[in-house]
Protein backbone atom coordinates (compact mmCIF):
# COMPACT_ATOMS: atom_id res chain seq x y z
CA UNK A 1 0.00 0.00 0.00
CA UNK A 2 1.27 3.01 -0.63
CA UNK A 3 -1.41 5.84 0.11
CA UNK A 4 0.61 8.74 1.97
CA UNK A 5 -1.80 10.34 4.45
CA UNK A 6 -1.33 13.97 5.65
CA UNK A 7 -3.49 13.87 8.93
CA UNK A 8 -4.41 17.41 9.86
CA UNK A 9 -7.33 16.34 12.24
CA UNK A 10 -7.66 12.68 12.87
CA UNK A 11 -10.33 11.61 15.41
CA UNK A 12 -11.38 8.63 15.04
CA UNK A 13 -14.51 8.51 17.42
CA UNK A 14 -17.45 10.55 17.16
CA UNK A 15 -20.55 10.88 19.58
CA UNK A 16 -23.73 12.11 18.31
CA UNK A 17 -27.09 13.59 20.49
CA UNK A 18 -29.94 13.51 18.71
CA UNK A 19 -30.27 16.04 15.79
CA UNK A 20 -26.79 16.27 15.87
CA UNK A 21 -25.17 15.35 12.36
CA UNK A 22 -21.63 15.19 10.57
CA UNK A 23 -20.80 16.60 7.03
CA UNK A 24 -18.68 14.97 4.61
CA UNK A 25 -16.41 16.80 1.77
CA UNK A 26 -14.63 14.73 -0.16
CA UNK A 27 -12.10 16.62 -2.94
CA UNK A 28 -10.64 14.42 -5.15
CA UNK A 29 -7.62 15.12 -7.64
CA UNK A 30 -8.84 13.47 -10.85
CA UNK A 31 -11.86 11.56 -11.42
CA UNK A 32 -13.23 10.35 -7.69
CA UNK A 33 -13.97 6.85 -7.13
CA UNK A 34 -15.41 5.06 -3.78
CA UNK A 35 -17.62 4.69 -1.22
CA UNK A 36 -19.57 5.64 1.76
CA UNK A 37 -20.33 2.59 3.91
CA UNK A 38 -21.28 1.03 7.14
CA UNK A 39 -21.05 -1.94 8.55
CA UNK A 40 -24.65 -3.09 7.57
CA UNK A 41 -25.12 -0.73 4.55
CA UNK A 42 -22.75 -1.91 1.80
CA UNK A 43 -22.32 0.89 0.41
CA UNK A 44 -24.75 3.89 1.70
CA UNK A 45 -23.70 5.19 -1.49
CA UNK A 46 -21.51 5.11 -4.19
CA UNK A 47 -18.73 7.96 -4.80
CA UNK A 48 -18.63 8.89 -8.38
CA UNK A 49 -17.24 11.37 -10.91
CA UNK A 50 -14.91 14.32 -10.97
CA UNK A 51 -15.54 17.48 -8.49
CA UNK A 52 -16.31 17.49 -5.16
CA UNK A 53 -18.98 15.26 -3.07
CA UNK A 54 -20.15 16.40 -0.42
CA UNK A 55 -23.04 14.37 2.26
CA UNK A 56 -24.71 14.26 5.57
CA UNK A 57 -25.14 11.67 8.53
CA UNK A 58 -27.64 12.18 10.14
CA UNK A 59 -29.78 11.39 13.69
CA UNK A 60 -33.14 13.12 12.69
CA UNK A 61 -35.43 13.53 10.17
CA UNK A 62 -36.19 12.60 6.21
CA UNK A 63 -33.35 11.26 4.23
CA UNK A 64 -32.22 12.61 1.01
CA UNK A 65 -30.20 11.51 -1.48
CA UNK A 66 -27.08 13.21 0.01
CA UNK A 67 -28.68 13.05 3.83
CA UNK A 68 -28.24 9.63 5.48
CA UNK A 69 -29.89 8.50 8.57
CA UNK A 70 -27.65 6.78 11.29
CA UNK A 71 -28.97 3.23 11.17
CA UNK A 72 -27.97 2.65 15.09
CA UNK A 73 -29.74 3.24 17.83
CA UNK A 74 -28.70 5.14 21.36
CA UNK A 75 -25.13 3.01 22.85
CA UNK A 76 -24.11 1.01 19.82
CA UNK A 77 -21.18 1.42 18.50
CA UNK A 78 -20.40 1.57 14.22
CA UNK A 79 -17.93 2.40 11.81
CA UNK A 80 -18.59 4.12 8.74
CA UNK A 81 -16.13 3.69 6.06
CA UNK A 82 -15.15 6.75 3.57
CA UNK A 83 -13.30 4.43 0.52
CA UNK A 84 -11.10 5.75 -2.23
CA UNK A 85 -9.79 4.31 -5.33
CA UNK A 86 -6.55 5.62 -6.89
CA UNK A 87 -7.39 4.28 -10.59
CA UNK A 88 -8.05 7.80 -11.46
CA UNK A 89 -7.69 10.23 -9.31
CA UNK A 90 -4.03 11.23 -7.69
CA UNK A 91 -4.85 12.77 -4.29
CA UNK A 92 -8.25 12.87 -2.10
CA UNK A 93 -8.95 15.44 0.69
CA UNK A 94 -11.56 14.55 3.07
CA UNK A 95 -13.20 16.76 5.95
CA UNK A 96 -15.67 15.59 7.97
CA UNK A 97 -17.38 18.31 10.33
CA UNK A 98 -19.00 17.46 13.65
CA UNK A 99 -22.89 19.74 13.78
CA UNK A 100 -24.18 21.81 15.14
CA UNK A 101 -21.28 22.69 16.92
CA UNK A 102 -19.20 23.03 14.01
CA UNK A 103 -16.12 20.85 14.80
CA UNK A 104 -13.90 19.13 12.74
CA UNK A 105 -13.69 14.95 13.13
CA UNK A 106 -11.41 14.80 10.47
CA UNK A 107 -9.56 16.70 7.83
CA UNK A 108 -7.17 14.15 5.96
CA UNK A 109 -5.32 14.43 2.76
CA UNK A 110 -4.44 11.23 1.12
CA UNK A 111 -2.13 10.79 -2.09
CA UNK A 112 -1.39 7.44 -3.66
CA UNK A 113 1.25 7.17 -7.24
CA UNK A 114 -0.32 3.54 -7.65
CA UNK A 115 -3.43 3.32 -9.68
CA UNK A 116 -4.39 -0.32 -7.94
CA UNK A 117 -4.10 1.60 -4.64
CA UNK A 118 -7.46 1.50 -2.30
CA UNK A 119 -7.66 3.30 1.08
CA UNK A 120 -10.26 2.83 3.57
CA UNK A 121 -10.99 5.77 6.39
CA UNK A 122 -12.78 5.29 9.31
CA UNK A 123 -14.53 6.85 11.55
CA UNK A 124 -16.69 5.04 14.90
CA UNK A 125 -19.69 6.63 15.12
CA UNK A 126 -22.35 6.35 18.57
CA UNK A 127 -25.54 7.76 18.89
CA UNK A 128 -25.90 8.99 22.21
CA UNK B 1 30.15 -19.00 -14.34
CA UNK B 2 26.84 -17.06 -14.95
CA UNK B 3 24.73 -19.73 -12.90
CA UNK B 4 26.92 -19.15 -9.88
CA UNK B 5 25.85 -15.63 -10.02
CA UNK B 6 22.42 -16.57 -10.56
CA UNK B 7 22.97 -18.67 -7.36
CA UNK B 8 24.41 -16.11 -5.22
CA UNK B 9 21.59 -13.72 -6.77
CA UNK B 10 19.42 -16.15 -5.12
CA UNK B 11 21.28 -16.32 -1.74
CA UNK B 12 21.05 -12.76 -1.51
CA UNK B 13 17.07 -12.37 -2.15
CA UNK B 14 16.80 -14.89 0.29
CA UNK B 15 17.95 -12.83 2.64
CA UNK B 16 16.63 -9.61 1.43
CA UNK B 17 13.12 -11.64 1.53
CA UNK B 18 12.44 -11.05 5.21
CA UNK B 19 10.81 -8.01 5.05
CA UNK B 20 7.08 -8.17 2.88
CA UNK B 21 4.50 -5.93 2.86
CA UNK B 22 2.12 -7.96 5.42
CA UNK B 23 5.29 -7.56 7.93
CA UNK B 24 6.16 -3.83 7.46
CA UNK B 25 2.21 -2.84 9.04
CA UNK B 26 3.39 -2.70 12.60
CA UNK B 27 6.46 0.08 11.66
CA UNK B 28 5.24 2.08 9.21
CA UNK B 29 1.51 2.57 10.48
CA UNK B 30 1.16 5.37 12.94
CA UNK B 31 -2.63 4.49 13.92
CA UNK B 32 -4.98 2.20 13.48
CA UNK B 33 -6.73 3.05 10.80
CA UNK B 34 -3.66 2.97 8.95
CA UNK B 35 -2.58 -0.48 10.00
CA UNK B 36 -5.85 -1.55 9.30
CA UNK B 37 -5.76 -0.49 6.01
CA UNK B 38 -2.43 -1.87 6.00
CA UNK B 39 -2.50 -5.60 6.71
CA UNK B 40 -5.99 -5.56 5.01
CA UNK B 41 -4.13 -4.41 1.49
CA UNK B 42 -1.02 -6.90 2.09
CA UNK B 43 -3.26 -9.96 2.95
CA UNK B 44 -5.63 -9.31 -0.29
CA UNK B 45 -2.13 -8.30 -2.06
CA UNK B 46 -0.57 -11.70 -1.17
CA UNK B 47 -3.38 -13.51 -2.44
CA UNK B 48 -3.31 -12.11 -6.27
CA UNK B 49 0.70 -12.50 -6.61
CA UNK B 50 0.51 -15.99 -4.83
CA UNK B 51 -1.95 -17.00 -7.53
CA UNK B 52 -0.68 -15.54 -10.53
CA UNK B 53 -0.66 -18.30 -13.23
CA UNK B 54 0.97 -15.91 -15.74
CA UNK B 55 4.66 -15.60 -14.31
CA UNK B 56 7.35 -19.16 -15.18
CA UNK B 57 9.35 -20.83 -12.63
CA UNK B 58 10.24 -23.71 -14.59
CA UNK B 59 13.24 -24.17 -17.19
CA UNK B 60 12.11 -22.47 -20.36
CA UNK B 61 10.58 -25.16 -23.00
CA UNK B 62 13.60 -25.01 -25.46
CA UNK B 63 15.38 -26.85 -23.26
CA UNK B 64 15.73 -30.95 -24.11
CA UNK B 65 13.81 -32.14 -21.13
CA UNK B 66 11.68 -29.03 -20.21
CA UNK B 67 8.16 -30.11 -18.26
CA UNK B 68 6.57 -27.44 -20.08
CA UNK B 69 5.59 -26.75 -24.02
CA UNK B 70 4.45 -23.16 -23.96
CA UNK B 71 6.55 -20.08 -22.17
CA UNK B 72 4.40 -18.11 -19.92
CA UNK B 73 4.49 -14.31 -21.30
CA UNK B 74 6.38 -13.30 -17.85
CA UNK B 75 9.16 -13.83 -15.52
CA UNK B 76 9.16 -13.76 -12.28
CA UNK B 77 8.73 -10.66 -10.40
CA UNK B 78 12.46 -11.49 -8.86
CA UNK B 79 14.12 -14.51 -8.95
CA UNK B 80 13.15 -18.43 -9.78
CA UNK B 81 14.97 -21.47 -9.99
CA UNK B 82 14.20 -25.41 -10.89
CA UNK B 83 15.76 -28.09 -10.89
CA UNK B 84 15.63 -31.61 -12.90
CA UNK B 85 17.41 -34.31 -12.26
CA UNK B 86 17.58 -37.97 -14.50
CA UNK B 87 16.14 -39.80 -11.70
CA UNK B 88 13.20 -37.94 -12.17
CA UNK B 89 12.71 -38.82 -15.70
CA UNK B 90 11.34 -41.99 -17.58
CA UNK B 91 13.44 -43.67 -20.39
CA UNK B 92 12.79 -42.95 -23.27
CA UNK B 93 14.11 -42.17 -26.56
CA UNK B 94 14.95 -38.50 -25.23
CA UNK B 95 18.42 -38.78 -23.14
CA UNK B 96 17.92 -37.66 -19.71
CA UNK B 97 19.74 -35.04 -18.29
CA UNK B 98 20.34 -32.76 -15.08
CA UNK B 99 19.22 -29.10 -16.02
CA UNK B 100 19.55 -26.24 -13.32
CA UNK B 101 17.71 -23.14 -14.49
CA UNK B 102 17.43 -19.73 -12.70
CA UNK B 103 15.60 -16.53 -13.93
CA UNK B 104 15.99 -13.14 -12.91
CA UNK B 105 14.20 -9.99 -13.36
CA UNK B 106 15.72 -6.59 -14.59
CA UNK B 107 13.50 -5.75 -11.28
CA UNK B 108 15.90 -7.90 -8.73
CA UNK B 109 19.02 -6.11 -10.97
CA UNK B 110 17.41 -2.78 -10.27
CA UNK B 111 16.46 -3.52 -6.57
CA UNK B 112 19.76 -4.73 -5.80
CA UNK B 113 21.64 -1.61 -7.64
CA UNK B 114 19.73 0.30 -5.55
CA UNK B 115 20.35 -1.22 -2.47
CA UNK B 116 16.81 -1.64 -1.97
CA UNK B 117 14.20 -4.42 -0.40
CA UNK B 118 12.64 -5.56 -3.27
CA UNK B 119 9.72 -6.28 -1.48
CA UNK B 120 9.00 -3.27 0.18
CA UNK B 121 5.66 -2.08 -0.45
CA UNK B 122 6.64 1.40 -1.20
CA UNK B 123 9.49 0.77 -3.28
CA UNK B 124 7.62 -1.84 -5.26
CA UNK B 125 4.60 0.27 -6.19
CA UNK B 126 7.41 3.14 -6.96
CA UNK B 127 6.81 3.15 -10.86
CA UNK B 128 9.36 0.46 -10.77
CA UNK B 129 6.79 -2.39 -12.63
CA UNK B 130 8.28 -1.59 -15.89
CA UNK B 131 11.12 -3.61 -14.29
CA UNK B 132 9.37 -6.51 -14.13
CA UNK B 133 8.51 -6.60 -17.65
CA UNK B 134 12.17 -7.99 -18.80
CA UNK B 135 13.57 -10.72 -17.19
CA UNK B 136 15.81 -13.14 -18.14
CA UNK B 137 16.72 -16.90 -17.84
CA UNK B 138 19.12 -19.69 -18.08
CA UNK B 139 19.55 -22.98 -18.03
CA UNK B 140 22.40 -25.51 -17.52
CA UNK B 141 22.26 -29.27 -18.85
CA UNK B 142 24.05 -32.33 -18.60
CA UNK B 143 23.59 -35.59 -19.87
CA UNK B 144 23.07 -38.48 -17.45
CA UNK B 145 25.07 -40.39 -19.82
CA UNK B 146 28.49 -39.84 -21.46
CA UNK B 147 27.12 -41.68 -25.15
CA UNK B 148 23.94 -39.65 -24.89
CA UNK B 149 22.73 -38.08 -28.10
CA UNK B 150 22.68 -34.66 -27.01
CA UNK B 151 26.37 -34.66 -26.94
CA UNK B 152 27.73 -32.81 -24.11
CA UNK B 153 24.83 -31.15 -22.77
CA UNK B 154 24.14 -27.87 -23.53
CA UNK B 155 23.32 -24.02 -22.12
CA UNK B 156 20.43 -22.22 -22.55
CA UNK B 157 19.71 -18.01 -22.37
CA UNK B 158 16.75 -16.63 -22.93
CA UNK B 159 15.34 -13.45 -22.42
CA UNK B 160 11.15 -12.76 -22.24
CA UNK B 161 9.87 -8.78 -22.16
CA UNK B 162 6.46 -8.21 -21.29
CA UNK B 163 4.86 -5.46 -24.26
CA UNK B 164 1.85 -3.61 -23.09
CA UNK B 165 -0.70 -1.13 -24.42
CA UNK B 166 -0.56 2.26 -24.37
CA UNK B 167 -4.20 3.10 -23.53
CA UNK B 168 -4.82 6.31 -20.93
CA UNK B 169 -6.88 5.20 -17.92
CA UNK B 170 -9.13 8.15 -18.24
CA UNK B 171 -10.06 8.08 -21.22
CA UNK B 172 -13.57 8.24 -21.50
CA UNK B 173 -13.97 4.77 -23.41
CA UNK B 174 -12.96 3.39 -20.53
CA UNK B 175 -15.16 4.94 -17.64
CA UNK B 176 -17.70 1.65 -18.24
CA UNK B 177 -15.08 -0.69 -17.18
CA UNK B 178 -14.75 1.63 -14.00
CA UNK B 179 -18.19 2.05 -13.28
CA UNK B 180 -18.36 -1.72 -12.98
CA UNK B 181 -15.92 -1.58 -9.85
CA UNK B 182 -19.26 -0.15 -7.88
CA UNK B 183 -20.53 -2.87 -6.62
CA UNK B 184 -17.10 -4.55 -5.19
CA UNK B 185 -16.15 -1.00 -3.94
CA UNK B 186 -19.42 -1.16 -1.72
CA UNK B 187 -18.71 -4.42 -0.60
CA UNK B 188 -15.24 -4.00 0.32
CA UNK B 189 -15.90 -0.70 2.06
CA UNK B 190 -18.50 -2.46 4.48
CA UNK B 191 -16.64 -5.27 5.28
CA UNK B 192 -13.11 -2.80 6.18
CA UNK B 193 -16.18 -1.18 8.72
CA UNK B 194 -16.54 -4.82 10.24
CA UNK B 195 -13.12 -5.72 10.12
CA UNK B 196 -11.84 -2.24 11.80
CA UNK B 197 -15.14 -2.71 14.35
CA UNK B 198 -13.82 -6.34 15.43
CA UNK B 199 -9.89 -5.60 15.59
CA UNK B 200 -10.45 -2.79 17.73
CA UNK B 201 -12.76 -4.63 20.02
CA UNK B 202 -10.10 -7.39 20.08
CA UNK B 203 -6.97 -4.81 21.29
CA UNK B 204 -9.80 -2.60 23.66
CA UNK B 205 -8.31 -5.34 26.05
CA UNK B 206 -4.72 -4.13 26.63
CA UNK B 207 -6.24 -0.64 26.74
CA UNK B 208 -6.10 1.49 30.06
CA UNK B 209 -8.98 3.56 28.79
CA UNK B 210 -11.71 2.09 29.59
CA UNK B 211 -14.35 4.16 27.62
CA UNK B 212 -14.38 2.48 24.08
CA UNK B 213 -15.09 5.73 22.02
CA UNK B 214 -12.32 7.41 23.95
CA UNK B 215 -9.78 4.50 23.13
CA UNK B 216 -11.19 4.39 19.45
CA UNK B 217 -9.94 7.87 19.76
CA UNK B 218 -6.73 7.28 21.46
CA UNK B 219 -6.29 4.89 19.15
CA UNK B 220 -5.53 7.54 16.22
CA UNK B 221 -2.68 8.61 18.02
CA UNK B 222 0.42 7.36 17.30
CA UNK B 223 1.63 6.95 20.55
CA UNK B 224 -1.12 5.35 22.03
CA UNK B 225 -1.30 3.55 19.34
CA UNK B 226 1.96 2.32 19.26
CA UNK B 227 2.01 1.24 23.29
CA UNK B 228 -1.06 -0.69 22.69
CA UNK B 229 0.56 -2.91 19.41
CA UNK B 230 3.68 -3.06 21.82
CA UNK B 231 1.17 -5.43 23.89
CA UNK B 232 0.59 -7.76 20.76
CA UNK B 233 1.37 -11.97 20.92
CA UNK B 234 1.49 -13.65 18.32
CA UNK B 235 -1.78 -15.52 19.31
CA UNK B 236 -3.10 -11.41 19.01
CA UNK B 237 -1.37 -11.39 15.29
CA UNK B 238 -3.25 -14.76 14.27
CA UNK B 239 -6.44 -13.42 15.41
CA UNK B 240 -6.25 -9.97 13.53
CA UNK B 241 -5.61 -12.17 10.79
CA UNK B 242 -8.28 -14.31 11.27
CA UNK B 243 -10.58 -11.50 11.29
CA UNK B 244 -9.15 -9.93 8.33
CA UNK B 245 -9.00 -13.27 6.83
CA UNK B 246 -12.99 -13.67 7.57
CA UNK B 247 -13.74 -10.52 5.86
CA UNK B 248 -10.97 -10.59 2.95
CA UNK B 249 -13.44 -11.66 0.23
CA UNK B 250 -14.86 -8.58 -0.79
CA UNK B 251 -11.24 -6.93 -0.26
CA UNK B 252 -9.93 -9.72 -2.59
CA UNK B 253 -12.39 -9.46 -5.19
CA UNK B 254 -11.89 -5.61 -5.31
CA UNK B 255 -8.24 -5.61 -5.62
CA UNK B 256 -8.74 -8.50 -8.60
CA UNK B 257 -11.80 -6.26 -10.16
CA UNK B 258 -8.94 -3.91 -10.17
CA UNK B 259 -6.28 -4.81 -10.97
CA UNK B 260 -8.28 -6.58 -13.62
CA UNK B 261 -9.78 -3.42 -14.81
CA UNK B 262 -6.36 -1.47 -14.76
CA UNK B 263 -4.80 -4.79 -16.40
CA UNK B 264 -7.77 -4.20 -19.39
CA UNK B 265 -6.95 -0.86 -20.16
CA UNK B 266 -2.86 -0.81 -19.25
CA UNK B 267 -1.37 -4.02 -19.73
CA UNK B 268 -4.15 -6.03 -22.50
CA UNK B 269 -3.76 -8.28 -24.39
CA UNK B 270 -0.47 -9.39 -21.99
CA UNK B 271 1.93 -10.06 -25.11
CA UNK B 272 6.01 -11.06 -24.53
CA UNK B 273 8.74 -11.27 -27.07
CA UNK B 274 10.81 -14.50 -26.45
CA UNK B 275 14.45 -14.93 -27.42
CA UNK B 276 16.36 -17.85 -26.81
CA UNK B 277 19.34 -19.68 -27.65
CA UNK B 278 19.98 -23.53 -26.79
CA UNK B 279 24.56 -23.76 -27.18
CA UNK B 280 25.25 -27.38 -27.40
CA UNK B 281 28.24 -27.62 -25.42
CA UNK B 282 29.09 -30.36 -28.72
CA UNK B 283 27.61 -30.95 -31.52
CA UNK B 284 24.10 -31.39 -31.50
CA UNK B 285 22.11 -28.36 -33.49
CA UNK B 286 22.31 -25.45 -31.62
CA UNK B 287 18.41 -23.71 -31.34
CA UNK B 288 18.14 -20.25 -31.98
CA UNK B 289 14.24 -19.11 -31.28
CA UNK B 290 12.50 -15.99 -31.65
CA UNK B 291 8.57 -16.24 -30.76
CA UNK B 292 5.16 -14.38 -29.02
CA UNK B 293 4.15 -15.30 -25.95
CA UNK B 294 0.24 -14.55 -24.65
CA UNK B 295 -1.50 -14.99 -21.79
CA UNK B 296 -4.88 -14.64 -21.10
CA UNK B 297 -7.53 -15.85 -18.62
CA UNK B 298 -10.27 -17.55 -20.06
CA UNK B 299 -12.67 -17.88 -16.95
CA UNK B 300 -11.86 -17.60 -13.13
CA UNK B 301 -9.57 -20.18 -12.67
CA UNK B 302 -8.52 -21.43 -16.16
CA UNK B 303 -5.15 -19.70 -18.14
CA UNK B 304 -4.71 -19.50 -21.81
CA UNK B 305 -1.12 -19.07 -23.17
CA UNK B 306 -0.33 -19.52 -26.76
CA UNK B 307 3.78 -19.51 -27.84
CA UNK B 308 3.97 -18.91 -32.05
CA UNK B 309 7.88 -18.43 -32.66
CA UNK B 310 10.90 -19.03 -35.50
CA UNK B 311 12.97 -21.65 -34.78
CA UNK B 312 16.52 -21.96 -36.18
CA UNK B 313 18.27 -25.48 -35.76
CA UNK B 314 21.62 -24.39 -36.81
CA UNK B 315 23.20 -27.88 -37.73
CA UNK B 316 27.05 -28.67 -35.83
CA UNK B 317 28.29 -31.45 -38.46
CA UNK B 318 29.09 -31.53 -41.73
CA UNK B 319 26.64 -33.21 -44.24
CA UNK B 320 23.94 -32.14 -41.66
CA UNK B 321 21.15 -29.48 -42.62
CA UNK B 322 19.77 -26.39 -40.33
CA UNK B 323 16.22 -26.14 -40.36
CA UNK B 324 13.89 -23.27 -40.23
CA UNK B 325 10.80 -24.54 -38.04
CA UNK B 326 7.58 -22.97 -37.62
CA UNK B 327 6.21 -23.71 -34.11
CA UNK B 328 2.79 -23.16 -32.70
CA UNK B 329 2.18 -24.07 -28.77
CA UNK B 330 -1.31 -23.96 -26.86
CA UNK B 331 -1.47 -24.71 -23.61
CA UNK B 332 -4.41 -24.44 -20.83
CA UNK B 333 -4.13 -24.00 -17.33
CA UNK B 334 -6.93 -25.16 -15.09
CA UNK B 335 -6.25 -24.26 -11.08
CA UNK B 336 -7.92 -27.38 -9.70
CA UNK B 337 -7.34 -26.67 -6.10
CA UNK B 338 -6.10 -24.15 -3.76
CA UNK B 339 -5.64 -23.57 -0.41
CA UNK B 340 -8.82 -22.17 1.79
CA UNK B 341 -6.57 -20.77 4.77
CA UNK B 342 -3.83 -18.48 5.08
CA UNK B 343 -1.62 -18.29 3.26
CA UNK B 344 -3.71 -18.68 0.24
CA UNK B 345 -1.90 -20.14 -2.76
CA UNK B 346 -2.51 -22.78 -5.53
CA UNK B 347 -2.23 -26.37 -4.72
CA UNK B 348 -3.07 -28.44 -7.90
CA UNK B 349 -2.47 -26.89 -11.08
CA UNK B 350 -3.63 -28.69 -14.33
CA UNK B 351 -2.37 -27.73 -17.50
CA UNK B 352 -2.81 -30.02 -21.39
CA UNK B 353 -1.33 -28.18 -24.32
CA UNK B 354 -0.03 -28.91 -27.76
CA UNK B 355 2.81 -28.15 -29.99
CA UNK B 356 3.25 -28.52 -33.76
CA UNK B 357 6.43 -27.65 -35.59
CA UNK B 358 6.47 -27.03 -39.39
CA UNK B 359 9.47 -26.69 -40.72
CA UNK B 360 12.29 -27.00 -43.67
CA UNK B 361 14.39 -30.65 -43.85
CA UNK B 362 12.54 -32.70 -42.01
CA UNK B 363 8.48 -34.37 -41.12
CA UNK B 364 6.13 -31.95 -39.10
CA UNK B 365 6.84 -32.63 -35.69
CA UNK B 366 3.40 -32.73 -33.29
CA UNK B 367 3.39 -33.06 -29.22
CA UNK B 368 0.81 -33.69 -26.47
CA UNK B 369 1.73 -32.63 -22.88
CA UNK B 370 -0.41 -33.26 -19.75
CA UNK B 371 1.24 -31.39 -16.48
CA UNK B 372 -0.12 -31.62 -12.72
CA UNK B 373 1.57 -28.93 -10.84
CA UNK B 374 1.91 -29.84 -7.16
CA UNK B 375 2.56 -27.08 -4.57
CA UNK B 376 4.39 -28.12 -1.40
CA UNK B 377 4.31 -24.86 -0.45
CA UNK B 378 4.11 -21.31 -1.63
CA UNK B 379 6.59 -20.95 -4.67
CA UNK B 380 8.04 -24.35 -4.53
CA UNK B 381 6.07 -26.51 -6.99
CA UNK B 382 6.47 -29.98 -8.22
CA UNK B 383 5.69 -30.50 -12.40
CA UNK B 384 4.82 -33.70 -13.07
CA UNK B 385 4.82 -33.71 -16.90
CA UNK B 386 4.00 -36.43 -19.83
CA UNK B 387 4.85 -35.64 -23.06
CA UNK B 388 4.11 -37.24 -26.57
CA UNK B 389 6.09 -36.52 -29.08
CA UNK B 390 4.85 -37.83 -32.90
CA UNK B 391 8.53 -37.82 -33.93
CA UNK B 392 12.27 -37.88 -32.92
CA UNK B 393 14.07 -37.28 -35.75
CA UNK B 394 17.13 -39.21 -34.37
CA UNK B 395 15.32 -42.14 -34.26
CA UNK B 396 12.68 -42.00 -36.59
CA UNK B 397 9.97 -42.73 -34.37
CA UNK B 398 7.50 -41.50 -31.94
CA UNK B 399 8.21 -41.18 -27.71
CA UNK B 400 6.65 -40.69 -24.74
CA UNK B 401 8.41 -39.11 -21.74
CA UNK B 402 8.10 -38.90 -18.18
CA UNK B 403 9.47 -35.86 -16.47
CA UNK B 404 9.53 -34.07 -13.22
CA UNK B 405 11.42 -31.14 -11.31
CA UNK B 406 11.61 -29.03 -8.74
CA UNK B 407 10.77 -24.89 -9.61
CA UNK B 408 11.34 -22.29 -7.29
CA UNK B 409 9.59 -19.18 -6.88
CA UNK B 410 11.62 -16.56 -4.15
CA UNK B 411 9.25 -13.84 -4.64
CA UNK B 412 6.30 -16.12 -3.37
CA UNK B 413 8.25 -18.23 -0.86
CA UNK B 414 9.94 -14.92 0.92
CA UNK B 415 6.19 -13.35 0.68
CA UNK B 416 4.51 -16.97 2.97
CA UNK B 417 8.21 -17.06 5.26
CA UNK B 418 7.41 -13.72 6.18
CA UNK B 419 4.12 -13.97 6.56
Amino acid sequence: MSVALTIHIGHGYVALGLGDYLQYFLTPGGIAQGAFACEHRRPIVPINGAGNHAWHLITAGAPSPNAFLIDQGPGVYDAYVVSMLFAQAQAYKLRIISQPANLTVQDIDFLSNSPTDIYHQPLMVERI
Amino acid sequence: MFLKQLLVLLFIALVFARLTPADTCKQTSATVSQYVNCKVSAMAALEVQQTDLSKQSEANSAVPNSTTLADQSSGPDFVASSLAFPGLASKSSVPNSTDYSAAVSAYALYSLLRAKNPFDAAFYNDNTSKWRRFSFNFVDSYPAANASTISEGSRTYGATFLLHGSRDIGDLSNQEKFADLNKEIGAASGAFAATYHEVLSLLFKYSSQKEFGKFIDAMEDQVFFRSILSHLTSDDERQIERIIFANIESQVALMKAINGVIKSVKHAPQLSTIFTSRISKGTSPNLYRFGFAYDTGVVAQLNSTTNLSYDFMNAQLPGSSNRHILRLVQQFQYVALSTLTLPKRNIIVVAGSGEGDWGSNGEPVYKANAKLTLSAMAGIDFPLSFTYTSLIPSTGKSDVKFQAAFAFDVSKISRAVAH
